[in-house]
């Protein structure tokens, strides 16, 4: 190790098929890669060929963090888990899962920057690391019950400090819809069976080390409350939700919705949010309450607080506590996540029937994250859900079961809006239970092929948010026009990207927004106001670029993608400015290696392309625009009919964005006809390597 | 008045200077719990804490005076007064001029602040209004209040421009037409109301 | 003795609260001792590097916690280690909320039944009381190197003169003692002189700096102290409380 602070200095390898447990020097081998995606992409680039399959032993599961993770940097506790992906369709390639809670920063602590893991053991077992002492052992009384009782069993044994990654009785059947789960609520989806096929059920990490920051500690301490001071509420939203004292804008859309009035009327005694004053930082974590965010007003009297990974002052898990569950249900009256993980639930359901902001809707919040959360089901951002509501209501459920399995449902329920259905379906499904469990938790690439139906229904339907190989769309053009289509095409799952829409999401003006983004990408036309879109141009592309690079850097440094990057602040003195070169600035400070915001985005672009590479030789082609970045069909359409760049549309046109993929493989320094990056692309990158590798295979373009 | 200093020295530049301090301190105080302050109510403080003594309206001027040397002297505070009305002060410290301008207008003229709002937003994010926001702080409007002055602004020709539109869920949006056309501001409406947390 | 002394004596002894345990002859010999000055109070009865030090000055602050606003971000362990040590370790850290986050302080035998994230949510963030005399930490160091700082009069490692014989770990009821493997070296919330960074760290404003004040028997303690006060120590109690 070169000295450098950050970085604990170790990767831990861990091979279950012969139970071989070594290490390697994370700065030495994997440094030009950060950590996180950067480190999984790597390892899979090395080490895994083409052709071998999520479920093989061959295939390996790759848990990174990255040089900030476990300081003091605000929203750094997350770890990405890069493996081959299971729900991929129809072949699987590449793609990261982020789980965040307190497992980034136990690892750091314990010595280890990431793990990866390979083979498969010959019966269930779980990973012990205790600082420097790395065992396999037995977890055969583990398998078979929930993530909660494995964390809890765990625990007893390591201490209450332990910090265990579990899977579920989805993960354990090999069932692709599947989590793994770290601290009650935080999820990494869908490698819940990739580890399931490893017999690998949990792992568990006590650390009491430490993360050595390489600079001047009175500087760090600067630098973290200058950063802290940038901060808006969850996904760097900085105009309130309502009008405050201190604030010039507000948006009824932002998550920002602290208020006098608003409280967390489930503590004891309950608190009053009030007017959270940006310039007050011990304030910060009342500003976002996102259960009432999806919920309504009425879940304000259920919240408890705000939770979330280790070092965020965000807190955008909610913990909410509602008594009626345990009556109606036997479940636990507390329960907590964020997001679609807080929805999982309830976004089963057409309608409650107390309406959309009504207790029924909580209710089903909580049944479904008490058994998901448990099960270790996932959701694939929604999508199952999507597909659950149009399968049933356009009866192809009813058309594909059996009339036994179909009578065995309590359909009435389930149309009634009553949570107990959950109960049903949940179960099945992560019991690979009955053809409707079975086909649900295959992904919907593999379930429209199991149940013949065309992908290309998926592709015109404006409510299914579908867009390809299976995945559906992730702030895309609603949120961002063509830059949010760009980025769609480029990943092997969802888009998991949140660099573009956490800034036009942030809830200033558009006149601001247009100021701000002039002075990052160039001009003031780099962005257009939501649903009044103007045609492609350069600047978008740079946007775009910005974004993809902008993405691996956080989720290889460990910096939350869902907070950053930091364009704007709630600030009126700096002009809602926030600071683009944060990353750069967190990064060279806490581990010594001094980057500019251009030669860390360099460092990313370098993450970036591994990815595409990957890609790239899994899929046997460099033909990516055509088989690869794909755009579905439902974008080009309007169901109103309304032609494209008028106001009121969020549709998009073919040539248009023809041209933006132009621009963007321009940017990025790809080929235009291919969309493949050049050789000369990956060479400037420092990936002579990959290039000759894939020049060998014929895929250079 | 007599002006009376605290410690009972009461030459006469100490005299102005201390209240002018105290003025400020006062504005702040008020500006801090997010509220605007009336000259009327800046002399109740004054005299609350001995700081003056009756006979008031006879150095009303002077008050005035005192008033306006704390603005000068202090580039935070402000004054600030819808048409024909008294002025209220605050501190930009602590309020923005956004949100002192609600207020005020929502003593003055009511009516109108709803359709300044909804065209305040119409414009510049743009963004229609939801409906219930009139409802929650600093608004605190009740819905019969709202209905009412929403049915009066459809009788009266200068807010011909507020419309509606409701949202999938049945929330209702106000907008202007000088900003929004009616497609536009309902495609808004239901991505705020439903679309947002649809895409997480 | 004149009776200007007597009275500062007097004043002294009644705001330490040791005149209960004070005898008459205590008190006395109490008198015998010289003041240097009214305000220089302390240290009164550490009278010098051959006497085992014995510290009386009460602290000036104290951080103050409300479990119902810890949102469990781990900022303060953070901030504690990071801003003052220069690594982030919050095993180390002097505030301490790992240690309860998940299952409360009743650790994992109540499992989902207790406090903490897998529990009810509370999460209680456990903070040195900065004891009033008879400080445990301190009077179980062998080496005296636990001593009060001014100007909050925090009791605090001297790194210098502390070996890391852990005995103080040993003697606080509340486990509030940490340990520095890089240093081998105890070390102790010292109220970062007056500005806790916890508490400028705290983003759900869950933690307060305020006057001190005794904390020690409203607080449960953690754990049943096992340490034992040095012999020399011991002896040394004898200049107040005789029998």
């Amino acid at each position: 190790m070169a000295g450098y602070g950050g970085w604990a200095g170790k990767v831990l390898r861990v091979d279950l098929s012969t139970g071989r447990i070594w290490t390697e020097d994370s700065v030495e081998k994997y440094k030009n890669v950060l950590g996180g995606t950067g480190l999984g992409y790597q390892v899979l680039w090395d080490e895994v060929p083409p052709g071998v399959k999520p479920f093989d032993p061959a295939n390996k599961i790759i848990f990174g963090t990255g040089p900030l993770a476990g300081t003091g940097a605000p929203c750094n506790g997350r770890t990405a888990v890069t493996t081959l992906w299971p729900t991929c369709w129809p072949k699987p390639l590449v793609a990261t899962g982020h789980m965040g809670g307190q497992f980034a920063g136990e690892l750091k602590y314990a010595g280890y920057d990431g793990i990866v893991i390979e083979g498969r053991a010959d019966r269930p077992v779980w990973l012990s690391i205790v600082n420097g002492k790395v065992e396999i052992k037995d977890a055969r009384h583990l398998w078979g019950q929930g993530i909660r009782r494995t964390t809890v069993e765990i625990a007893q044994g390591l201490g209450p400090e332990a910090v265990v990654a579990a899977i579920g009785q989805a993960g354990e059947n090999l069932v692709p819809m599947s989590v793994v789960m770290n601290s009650v609520s935080h999820s990494a989806g869908g490698v819940g069976a990739v580890l399931g096929s490893k017999n690998l059920k949990a792992i568990a990490v006590c650390g009491t080390g430490s993360v050595r920051i390489a600079g001047n500690k009175e500087e760090w301490e600067k630098l973290i409350k200058l950063h802290l001071s940038l901060l808006g509420a969850n996904n760097q939203h900085v105009v309130p939700n309502s009008p405050q004292p201190w604030a010039e804008y507000f948006n009824a859309g932002s998550r920002w919705l602290a208020s006098r009035g608003r409280k967390w009327g489930a503590a004891s005694p309950s608190i009053d949010t009030g007017a959270c004053d940006p310039h007050d930082l011990s304030r910060i974590a009342y500003r976002t309450n996102n259960a009432a965010f999806f919920n309504g007003e009425i879940t304000w009297q259920y919240t408890v607080r705000g939770n979330g990974c280790t070092s965020c002052p965000i807190r955008c898990h909610t913990v909410i506590k509602v008594p009626s569950v345990a009556m109606k249900y036997g479940i636990k009256e507390v329960g907590q996540n964020t997001c679609v993980g807080l929805v999982f639930g309830r976004s089963f359901f057409k309608s409650f029937p107390d309406g959309p902001r009504g207790l029924t809707g909580i209710e089903a919040c909580m049944v479904g994250m008490h058994l998901a959360d448990d099960l270790g089901i996932w959701c694939n951002y929604g999508q199952m859900q999507r597909d659950f509501l149009k399968l049933y209501y356009s009866g192809t459920i009813k058309n594909k079961l059996g009339e036994n399995e179909f009578k065995s449902y309590s359909w009435d329920k389930y149309e009634k809006g009553d949570p107990a259905f959950l109960f049903e379906l949940l179960r099945r499904i992560a019991a690979k239970e009955g053809e409707l469990g079975t086909v649900l938790g295959l992904g919907t690439g593999y379930m429209l092929e199991k149940w013949s139906l065309p992908e290309a229904e998926w592709q015109k339907d404006h409510d299914l948010l579908y867009w390809k190989m299976g995945h559906p769309k992730h702030h895309a053009n609603e949120d961002a026009g063509q830059c949010g289509v760009i980025l769609n095409t480029q990943y092997n799952r969802d888009a998991q990207n949140h660099s573009h829409c956490n800034f036009v999401r942030s809830g200033l003006p558009i006149e601001v927004q247009k100021r701000l983004a002039a002075e990052i990408w160039g001009s003031l036309e780099t962005v257009d106001a939501i649903g009044s879109y103007t045609p492609m141009n350069i600047y978008k592309a740079k946007m775009a670029k910005w974004a993809s690079l902008r993405k691996e850097l956080h989720d290889s440094l460990s910096l939350c993608n869902w907070m950053g990057p930091w364009v704007a602040s709630p600030l009126k003195e700096r002009g809602y400015r926030g600071d683009d070169s944060m990353e750069s600035m967190l990064y060279s400070l806490a581990t010594g290696d001094k980057k500019s915001r251009e030669e860390l985005d360099g460092v990313a672009e370098r993450i970036f392309l591994l990815h595409r590479a990957l890609t790239i030789r899994d899929m046997g082609t460099k033909e990516m625009k055509a088989q690869h970045d794909t755009i579905p069909e439902w974008i080009f359409h309007d169901s109103s009919g309304k032609p494209v760049y008028t106001k009121g549309t969020i549709h998009m046109d073919r040539e248009d964005i023809q041209l933006a993929m132009k621009m963007y493989y321009q940017e990025m320094g790809w080929d235009q006809a291919t969309g493949a990056p050049t050789a000369n692309t990956y060479k400037k990158a420092g990936l002579a390597k990959v290039a000759e590798d894939l020049g060998k295979r014929g895929l250079l373009p | 008045m007599i002006l009376q200093s605290a410690d009972g020295i009461d030459g006469k530049a100490e005299e102005r200077e201390f209240p002018a301090r105290t003025i400020a301190q006062i504005i702040r105080e008020k500006s801090q719990a997010g509220e605007l302050i009336s000259r009327h109510e800046i002399v109740d403080r004054l005299l609350e804490n001995g700081l003056i003594k009756g006979e008031a309206e006879r150095d009303k001027n002077e008050l005035e005076t005192l008033i306006e040397k704390a603005l000068e002297e202090n580039g935070d505070l402000v004054k600030l007064h819808a048409e024909g009305e008294e002025p209220f002060f605050f501190s930009s410290q602590f309020i923005t001029e956004s949100y002192a301008r609600i207020l005020i207008q929502k003593r003055a003229n009511p009516t109108r602040l709803i359709a300044e709002i909804v065209r305040e937003n119409s414009a510049i994010y743009p963004r229609p209004t939801p409906f219930d926001i009139f409802r929650q702080p600093p608004f605190n409007f009740t819905l019969e209040e709202i209905h009412a002055r929403l049915a009066q602004m459809a009788k009266e020709g200068e807010y011909a421009d507020i419309q509606q539109t409701t949202s999938s869920i049945g929330n209702v949006f106000l907008y202007s037409t000088l900003s929004l056309n009616a497609d536009y501001a309902s495609m808004l409406a239901e991505w705020i109301d439903v679309g947002q947390a649809s895409n997480p | 003795m004149n009776d200007e002394k007597h009275e500062v004596l007097k004043g002294v002894v009644g705001s330490l609260r040791i005149d209960q345990g004070l005898s008459r002859r205590g008190f006395l010999k109490l008198s015998g001792v010289s003041i240097v000055g009214i305000s220089a109070l302390g240290p009164l009865l550490a009278r010098g590097e051959s006497e085992p030090l014995i510290i009386m000055e009460q602290a000036e602050g104290i951080v103050i916690a409300d479990p119902t606003r810890c949102v469990g971000c781990r900022r303060c362990e953070l901030a504690c280690t990071e801003f003052n040590d220069g690594k982030a370790q919050p095993s180390i850290s002097r505030i301490k909320v790992s240690r309860n986050l998940s299952f409360g302080p009743k650790g994992v035998s109540l499992g989902q039944n207790g406090q903490g994230n897998w529990g009810n949510g509370l999460v209680l963030q456990d903070l040195c009381k900065q004891c009033p005399h008879p400080v445990p930490c301190a009077n179980a160091c062998p080496n005296d190197a636990i001593v009060v700082k001014p100007p909050v009069n925090a009791r605090v490692v001297d790194l210098d003169k502390c070996v890391g014989c852990k005995m103080c770990q040993k003697a606080c009821p509340w486990e509030m003692m940490s340990f520095d493997p890089d240093t081998n070296k105890a070390t102790k919330c010292f109220l970062c002189n007056g500005k806790p960074k916890c508490v400028e760290a705290c983003p759900a404003a869950a933690l307060t700096y305020a006057g001190w004040r005794d904390l020690t028997d409203k607080v449960p303690p953690r754990t049943v102290p096992t340490a034992l006060v040095p012999p020399a120590k011991a002896a040394a109690c004898d200049r107040c409380h005789k029998r």
